[in-house]
C-alpha cells in the first residue's frame, strides 16, 4: 500500500516527534533529580543516624588527625547544605509541581538543620569562652563550675 | 525520665538575656520559654537535650525550643543552656540566643557569638579575661548612627570597649 503523505504532514510528524522527544528529555532530567535527591538524602540519613550523642561528646575533644578531618568535613558539608537548601532552586524545587520532589528537598533541608545542630554542639563543646561564661554564671548562682568537659552525652530527644 | 524543678528567676544572665531578644523583636519569647521549661520539668532530656559539660554535681545542658516569631522547626529556634544542680534536682537556665543568628555555624561564629552574649551581660572580651565591665571613670557617652554607646572599662584588665545603652 503507498502512502500519499505530504510534505506538510511529514513536517506535522516531526514536529510531533521532536515535541515527544523534548519530553523524553524533560522527563529523563526529572528522573535525575529525584535519583540524585534521593541519594543526597539517604547520604545524610545514613550519616546522622550514625552519630549518636556520645560521638559527638568523644570527637569534640578528639584532637588525633582523623579527629581534625572529621570535625572539618562535617563542618564543610554543612556549608554545602546551607548553600543548596536555602538557595532559590531549593525554592523552586520546593514548589514544584509535580510529585516526590518537593518532599526530597524537604527531608534535605530537614537533615541540614539536624547536621548544623551536631556541628553546633562540637563547636560549644571546644570553645573555651563558653566555658568562661558558664563558670561566670554559675558562681553568679553559688554553684560551682561543672569540673568535667568531655561529657559522656545523654540520647537526644524530640521536643 | 528524670524530672526537675526549674528556676528561670535565678540567674541574672538569663534575665538579662530574655530582655535583649525581647528588645530585638522575639515578643513570644516568655511563652517559647514556658512551653520549653513545661516539657523539660518533667524529662531533663526533653528538647533536643545536649550534655555540654558533665560533672558529678554541676552540669550543663543545651536545649533546642520552637519560636513563634521563627516560622521554621526547632532547629531554627531558641537555644537554652542550663545549669543542673544534681544535689537538689534543680534546673537553672543560664544563657539563651535564638538560633537564626547561627543559621551556618562553624567554630569562629560560635566565638563571635559567645564573645557577643558576654558583651551583652557586661564581661569583658578580652582573650582569657573573666571581668566584668563597668562605666568609666569619668563617664564617656557617644552616638552611633541611632544607638548611644557607652564608655565600659574591665574591672579586671582594664580593657575599654563601647556598649550600646
Amino acid at each position: 500500500m503507498t502512502a500519499t503523505i505530504t510534505i506538510n504532514e511529514i513536517e506535522q510528524r516531526a514536529d510531533r516527534a521532536f515535541a515527544y522527544a523534548l519530553l523524553a528529555r524533560s522527563a529523563k532530567s526529572y528522573v535525575m533529580c529525584i535519583y540524585r535527591l534521593r541519594e543526597v538524602g539517604n547520604a545524610l540519613d545514613t550519616l546522622i543516624g550514625a552519630i549518636r550523642p556520645e560521638h559527638v561528646a568523644r570527637l569534640a575533644h578528639d584532637e588525633s588527625d582523623s579527629g581534625v578531618r572529621l570535625r572539618s568535613r562535617l563542618t564543610e558539608l554543612h556549608h554545602l547544605l546551607v548553600e543548596f537548601a536555602g538557595s532559590e532552586e531549593a525554592a523552586k524545587l520546593n514548589d514544584f509541581p509535580l510529585p516526590i520532589i518537593p518532599g526530597l528537598v524537604q527531608s534535605i533541608q530537614d537533615r541540614t538543620e539536624d547536621l548544623g545542630d551536631i556541628v553546633e554542639n562540637l563547636a560549644l563543646s571546644r570553645s573555651d569562652d563558653l566555658r568562661n561564661l558558664v563558670s561566670c554564671c554559675a558562681a553568679s548562682l553559688n554553684l560551682e563550675a561543672p569540673e568535667d568537659l568531655v561529657g559522656g552525652m545523654h540520647d537526644q530527644t524530640g521536643s | 525520665m528524670a524530672a526537675c524543678t526549674i528556676k528561670p528567676e535565678a540567674s541574672p544572665q538569663f534575665k538579662k538575656l530574655c530582655e535583649r531578644w525581647k528588645r530585638s523583636g522575639y515578643r513570644h519569647i516568655d511563652k517559647d520559654l514556658a512551653a520549653a521549661f513545661t516539657a523539660i520539668q518533667q524529662d531533663i532530656l526533653a528538647c533536643g537535650a545536649f550534655r555540654l559539660q558533665a560533672g558529678s554535681r554541676v552540669e550543663v545542658y543545651k536545649y533546642r525550643q520552637n519560636s513563634k516569631d521563627v516560622k521554621r522547626g526547632s532547629s531554627y529556634g531558641w537555644r537554652i543552656l542550663a545549669l543542673y544542680h544534681k544535689p537538689t534536682g534543680c534546673m537553672y537556665p543560664i544563657i539563651v540566643y535564638p538560633k537564626t543568628v547561627w543559621s551556618d555555624v562553624d567554630e569562629a561564629l560560635v566565638a563571635s557569638a559567645i564573645i557577643e552574649i558576654r558583651q551583652i551581660l557586661g564581661y569583658c572580651i578580652s582573650p582569657g579575661c573573666d571581668g566584668e565591665m563597668a562605666t568609666s571613670d569619668p563617664p564617656e557617652r557617644k552616638e552611633q548612627g541611632a544607638a548611644i554607646q557607652v564608655k565600659m572599662q574591665c574591672v579586671k584588665c582594664g580593657a575599654i570597649q563601647w556598649a550600646t545603652a
